[in-house]
């Protein structure tokens, strides 16, 4: 359950639009130190924009969000410092293809966090044999499939340290059968005391693993709660709607 | 009525069936597949229709061309005995050793590199055989087709005739005999064991070897035919003779390459790749500049001493900028770099105290200018507290300082080396990194200090060569040297103008389109005439560049416009999710563009840019027309009308030899650069 310490995501009345079209309508939320807090609404509901809005890969227009007490501004060097504290995850994995495994996860090390190519690739090493593919280490990203390239992905963002880790539906470019290793991966970051907000339509995970669940519709926070509250007694028409199309 | 099944359990297969046995091919179902085609009568028929005619033209091409190079009436005699001319034109008799150790250190360097990025590849011996099968049926043909009309005929057509054996002459009946042979070895080959050849391989290598070998061989055995009433060339020293050059540059490439393996075994890989890459750079400034242009080199002004005072010579000024600058790069290259201002104004101050000093035009105001650029440093030192931050701030700043240096009158050496450490200076914090990355970084800046400082000297150094032109460089020597100097210069060109293309500030957009579409809009030949006749009334007089620098610009702007535009459709290639990525893991810009973007966008269009190579490579004969004198016209002028009598129109010989000589190369280049695709091809999405 949820000990929320310090908060470690603030987000308030965050809009954003792409031309007209309106994505985040005002998210207001707070994510705790340590929490594990999984998105799930319909496509098109503005919740991979509201994540991608946390490491500034899209720029919100109004209201405010604060990653570990660093205020998102335009200010270059605190996008640079909340970058490196964030990892992210991406429904198309994004690896590197023309470097191999180990390359693509000491990239990061090695060029912003200025650590040695040794000490990099130890520290890589240990990372491919928590996400349980150490024997791939020197093969190129090509040649692995959908799952271990997305432990891979995880690896990569975990190299970094970061103090909080974005999936944006890790899970929907994968084959069913190779879900689960990568669920797997993933719950057992959650227990290990990672801060993670999660997009996924994988009900299982939320209800497994999540402190706390936020519905999105319509580019805002319909109704949040813990996954018990979800799952038995939602309490909104959308949500139930939601809920019982995919149940 | 019965049950329906609920469901039926088939089982699992155990093991995979092999594939079953392809049926024999017999002659009728190669006939069919390879001449006939298709499965119905009527285009069975048509298709067979089609391959006939065409066979008959085919034929008939070959049967041309081999009664063109065979009639007796042809004076091959024109290129083998002006093969030197074609080479290196007028270079001098008691030089030519330097054209060979030039050759030498290109085959010790090619070895080398075979080793180190592990090019050696296997050569399927299916293909291998099937490959010398048809080259046996060409022979054969060859020898087949080439008799004369006039003989008596066994076949007789308008288009097609055939003479009997009785009256081949000898060299005839041998090329018969060796495609016969190198045909029945393979075709018995191939028999005997079939389609498992397909299964075996030998090293490419060792084909190479072998091959190289053969043409060793042949070089020893046969003597090229020299035209009446002339002689053998007097064997002045073993420079001047085709065998034993040869033959040495032959071993040394063998010994090279066992040289390479020794290396492999007790260096690291990486290391090794450094040295070469390093080598590969350096060779290609010392092979023009000190091999082959045999300078003479005031050692006066290169280490000071007599009238030239140590700090105004190349030695001094190489020391003061590859000791000073490294330290300050290093220094601007520590990560966590929060000691700011005072030292570093001191070191900027002193360094260009020290420029007003060697060189008495800089006027005091440059130290003013460097003064206050310490102050500024200093407020930006309080101001800012991030280390990365603040090298990039005095990197910038001493770039500014560098900028304002430009504009005093000094030694255009020193601007240069000014200009090249702002340079360093700015992108030190991106690429200082590691105590490791920093003690790259220094190399490259000592080697890059060295890079200008040599070229400033040798190029004012005067050739020692006693010239029978006006310049030492010509034939296929200096059609070599432009194209490698277009690549070479154009690419790093054509890079940076992609990028400015595709960047989103409009400046870099609008001068790179305009750059581009004014470029390619022009033909190249225009650009020559540009550089060899018109840009001289542009420039400022006094500066002039020499007339083979001046085609090399020209040609590698001409060229950058299109590798620009080759590189502009990678980089379009590259999906918005590695820009994503490599931003969400903190690579700033120049870091994601040079390790994630470039890398793929190059090896995506790699096929286009060695077609623009090959391209590049044939258009450097344009410079025929403007005087220069390149293989194509000594081939086409020099030989058939300048040279000694016996020669005289020998024209269609010589181009027939210059387009099989242009083919061998681009076809070589494009082979082995298919295998280097290839060989890519494990990093591909």
């Amino acid at each position: 359950m949820s000990d929320s310490g310090k908060p470690m995501i603030v987000a308030e009345g965050v809009k954003k639009w792409f031309g007209d079209f309106q994505a985040l309508a005002g998210v207001t939320t707070t994510v705790g130190e340590r929490d594990v807090v999984v998105i799930i609404g319909p496509s098109g509901s503005g919740k991979s924009t509201f994540i991608r809005c946390i490491n500034r890969l899209e720029v919100h227009q109004e209201g405010r969000i604060a990653v570990d007490g660093i205020e998102l501004t335009n200010d270059l060097r605190n996008i640079d410092a909340i970058r490196r504290e964030v990892g992210m995850v991406f429904q198309s994995f994004n690896l590197f293809p023309h470097l191999t495994v180990l390359e693509n996860i000491t990239l990061a090390p090695i060029w912003v966090r200025k650590k040695t190519r040794t000490e990099s690739e130890e520290a890589g090493m240990q990372l491919l044999e928590r996400v349980g593919i150490p024997e791939q280490a020197d093969k190129y990203p090509g040649q692995l499939s959908g799952g271990q390239q997305q432990r891979v992905a995880i690896a990569r963002s975990l190299a970094m340290n970061p103090k909080v880790m974005l999936f944006d539906e890790p899970t929907s470019a994968l084959d069913p059968e190779m879900i689960k290793e990568v669920l797997d991966v993933m719950k057992e970051l959650a227990l290990s005391g990672m801060t993670m907000i999660v997009v996924t339509h994988e009900m299982g995970f939320a209800r497994e693993v999540a402190d706390r669940v936020l519905f999105f519709d319509y580019g805002t926070i319909v109704e949040e709660g813990t996954p018990e509250h979800f799952f038995t007694n939602p309490q909104h028409d959308r949500t139930k709607l939601f809920l019982s199309q995919i149940l | 009525m019965t049950e329906q099944p609920q469901g039926i359990v088939h089982g699992s297969v155990e093991e995979f069936e092999r594939a079953p046995e392809a049926p024999p091919h017999g002659p009728r179902i190669w006939i069919r597949e390879n001449l006939l085609g298709g499965d119905t009568f009527s285009a069975q028929f048509f298709n067979g229709l089609l391959t006939f005619v065409f066979a008959l033209l085919a034929v008939n091409v070959l049967q041309f061309l081999t009664q063109y190079v065979f009639d007796p009436g042809r004076r091959w005699s024109a290129v083998t005995f002006n093969m030197k001319l074609m080479m290196v034109q007028a270079f001098p008799q008691a030089d030519l050793i330097r054209i060979w150790l030039s050759v030498g250190i290109f085959f010790a360097l090619v070895a080398l590199s075979i080793v180190a990025w592990d090019l050696r590849g296997q050569m399927n011996l299916y293909v291998l055989a099937r490959g010398l099968r048809s080259t046996g049926v060409f022979l054969m043909l060859m020898a087949v087709m080439h008799g004369a009309f006039e003989a008596s005929k066994i076949i007789n057509l308008p288009l097609f005739s055939i003479d009997s054996p009785a009256d081949w002459s000898p060299t005839r009946l041998v090329i018969f005999v060796i495609g016969l042979v190198i045909f029945g070895g393979a075709f018995w080959y191939l028999r005997s064991v079939g389609i498992l050849a397909k299964q075996r391989s030998v090293p490419f290598l060792s084909v190479l070897v072998v091959g190289m070998g053969l043409i060793t061989l042949v070089i020893w055995t046969i003597k090229l035919p020299i035209p009446e009433g002339q002689f053998e060339e007097t064997i002045g020293s073993i420079a001047t003779t085709t065998t034993w050059p040869w033959t040495i540059l032959f071993i040394v490439a063998i010994v090279f390459y066992f040289l390479g393996r020794w290396l492999t075994r007790h260096m690291e890989a990486a290391r090794f790749k450094r040295l070469l890459v390093f080598l590969w750079v350096f060779s290609y400034p010392v092979i023009i500049m000190v091999i082959q242009r045999k300078p003479i080199l005031l050692w006066g002004d290169i280490l000071g001493g007599g009238p030239t005072p140590f700090f105004e010579s190349a030695l001094g000024l190489f020391l003061v900028f590859s000791i000073v600058g490294g330290a300050v790069i290093w220094w601007l290259a520590l990560p966590a770099n929060l000691m700011v201002g005072r030292g570093l104004a001191i070191v900027i101050g002193a360094l260009l105290a020290v420029t007003s000093w060697i060189v008495p035009e800089v006027p005091t105001w440059t130290v003013v200018v460097a003064s206050l650029a310490g102050a500024a440093l200093i407020v930006a030192g309080a101001m800012i507290r991030d280390g990365t931050e603040i090298a990039r701030v005095i990197g910038s700043i001493l770039a500014v300082v560098a900028l304002l240096v430009w504009f005093v009158p000094m030694p255009f050496i020193l601007r240069s080396l000014i200009i090249t450490f702002a340079l360093f200076a700015v992108i030190a914090p991106s690429f200082g990194g590691t105590t490791q990355g920093r003690t790259r970084m220094i190399f490259t800046w000592v080697a890059m200090v060295f890079l200008v400082v040599a070229t400033f000297v040798l190029g004012a150094a005067e050739t020692a060569l006693e010239f029978q032109s006006t310049t030492f460089l010509g034939g296929f020597n200096l059609s070599i040297l432009l194209a490698i100097s277009g690549v070479v210069l154009s690419f790093p060109l054509g890079v940076v103008l992609a990028l400015a293309r595709t960047s989103t500030m409009p400046i870099f957009r609008i001068l790179a389109t305009g750059y581009i579409e004014i470029v390619r809009s022009v033909p190249l030949i225009t650009w020559l005439f540009f550089g060899s006749v018109m840009l001289a009334l542009f420039l400022p007089s006094g500066v002039a560049f020499d007339e083979i620098v001046r085609v090399v610009g020209a040609i590698s702007i001409f060229s950058a416009a299109y590798v620009a535009e080759n590189i502009r459709g990678g980089l379009q290639s590259i999906g918005r999710g590695q820009y994503e990525a490599a931003s969400a893991m903190g690579l700033s810009t120049v870091q994601s563009t040079s390790l994630i973007v470039l890398p793929q966008a190059i090896r995506a269009v790699l096929p286009a840019l060695v077609g623009s190579i090959i391209v590049g490579f044939k258009d450097t004969s344009l410079v025929a027309i403007i005087g220069l004198a390149d293989v194509l016209l000594i081939a086409k002028t020099f030989v058939p009308t300048q040279s000694n009598p016996s020669f005289r129109g020998t024209t269609a010989q010589m181009l027939f030899f210059i387009a099989i000589f242009y083919w061998v190369f681009t076809f070589t280049f494009s082979r082995l650069a298919l295998r280097y695709e290839k060989s890519l091809g494990l990093g591909e999405r």
